[in-house]
């Protein structure tokens, strides 16, 4: 009797605990259904709202900033990517909670988006920014003390994606001779080159691989030109989208070009 | 003697009449030029020169505007008493260079200076102040042409400066305009060259 009647309660037990099993597997199966396994990436226009950023005549820095933005994220989407915007509208953004929620995200990269001015008219995009890294990273151990914020590690992921982004974009991307001396000791620079190590704020405190990217100039004549093109934007924004999986090793299934139809 | 007293009287009065306008002359040439290097901060200092003071070459950095690139211009300061208004000199002469023609200063107009120091450690302190820059006048680009003319110019004519340091309003501040990150409270930028030479 005791035994038949241990053997019931193990019977229901087992039972309930199958039960259990399966709904814990479908549970998590389900769950998994609602997870974007897309690479995610992060898009931040520069400025918004009362922060306009630079202007050049009517041209003004944050309307090109999120024109470009919307264009990266509409390539990004068409090829497998989840993409966040840091603002998707002409709206001021708090500084706090922009470095949030880009450092809190799952992204792979982060691609902050500011069109410049330059006054003398003869620089010309597109041009890409890394953090420096922080004075420990570096070859030189002295007095001085950290200035970049970055580590050694993180500067080397976001100059390599500044790296193939601009590789894409028939770039020069040997290091700037602007590049701040807080760079690691051994990096070339070039006279010409469109890659820079420069402190930036829209850099400073993002824990990812990140690089802000400078499409045009508003102040060229020749990029204003370029960049008034109807498929420019679209070229441009497809080249990063290209260069980004590059860096990221995702192989695009990207349309054949055909006849009569840009790249 | 009556006849000679006309002559005495009129050679008096144009004698008179010269030493006003050579007086009038020294004094807009030198005494204004003196003013305008005037620290609004530092009224009460030793002047930034004397008359009498020896010339001295010194370099700053400008733009060429037909290719954006930094260069050194050659202008002059005074050999004043101490090396500390040599180098408030030039860092006037640097902010008030040119700004038209083919070779400028890659400071925008409306940026003042407030005051400058010089630590025991080496490091030259420029405090500014910007809030009379016409907004959306400073890009990025710009912020780093000023920065790095800055710190070259007070670097390559003054071994003694190590370091160079930008205050905004005599605080630290994020940014110059905007974009370019001048660093925490208690860092300054190195004049170091390791990896970047003009």
């Amino acid at each position: 009797m005791f035994v038949s009647h241990y053997f019931n309660d193990k019977g229901i037990h087992l039972k309930t605990s199958l039960f259990i099993l399966l709904l814990s597997v479908f549970s998590w199966g389900f769950a998994q259904a609602d997870v974007d396994t897309r690479p995610q990436v992060v898009i931040d226009p520069g400025h918004g709202g009362s922060d306009t950023g630079s202007k050049e005549g009517s041209e003004v820095e944050k309307t090109w900033n999120l024109k470009i933005a919307e264009a990266l994220s509409k390539a990004f989407e068409a090829n497998g990517y989840q993409v966040l915007m840091t603002r998707t509208s002409d709206d001021d953004l708090d500084s706090e909670k922009r470095i949030n929620t880009i450092n809190t995200s799952n992204a792979k990269v982060v691609l902050s988006i500011h069109a410049d001015r330059e006054w003398t008219g003869t620089q010309t995009g597109p041009f890409f920014v890394v953090e420096p890294p922080n004075q420990s990273a570096t070859a030189d151990v002295d007095s001085i003390q950290p200035l970049g914020a970055i580590t050694a590690l993180q500067y080397h992921a976001s100059l390599k994606l500044a790296r193939n982004i601009g590789q894409k974009l028939g770039a020069n991307i040997s290091m700037s001779d602007l590049s701040d001396s807080r760079g690691l000791a051994g990096e070339v620079v070039s006279p010409n080159g469109k890659v820079a190590c420069l402190p930036h704020q829209s850099l400073r405190y993002i824990s990812k691989p990140a690089v802000v990217i400078t499409p045009l100039f508003i102040t060229s004549a020749s990029d204003l030109k370029k960049f008034g093109e109807s498929t420019a934007i679209d070229d441009f924004a497809l080249k990063v989208v290209v260069g980004v999986s590059d860096n990221l090793g995702i192989v695009l299934k990207l349309p054949t070009p055909t006849a009569g139809v840009a790249k | 003697m009556n006849s000679k007293f006309p002559v005495v009287k009129v050679t008096m009065a144009v004698t008179a009449f010269f030493l006003i306008v050579f007086g009038v002359f020294f004094f807009l040439k030198f005494h204004g030029k003196a003013k305008s290097l005037e620290l609004a901060h530092n009224a009460n200092s030793t002047p930034l020169f004397e008359t009498g003071d020896k010339p001295m070459k010194v370099y700053i950095k400008a733009v060429e505007m037909d290719n954006g690139k930094l260069f050194n211009l050659q202008e002059t300061i005074y050999q004043s008493k101490t090396r500390i208004n040599q180098m408030r000199q030039l860092l006037l002469v640097f902010l008030n260079g040119p700004r038209t023609g083919k070779d400028q200063v890659p400071v925008p107009e409306g940026l003042k200076l407030n005051d400058f120091y010089f630590t025991p450690q080496g490091t030259a302190v420029v405090d500014i102040s910007t809030d009379q820059i016409m907004p959306g006048k400073m890009g990025f680009y710009e912020e780093v042409l000023f920065i790095r003319a800055l710190i070259e110019t007070m670097s390559q004519n003054f071994f003694e400066i190590k370091q160079v340091k930008v205050l905004v309003d005599g605080k630290d501040a994020k940014t110059l305009a905007g974009h370019y990150a001048l660093g925490s409270a208690d860092l300054g930028a190195p004049v170091v060259q390791n990896v970047n030479s003009f």
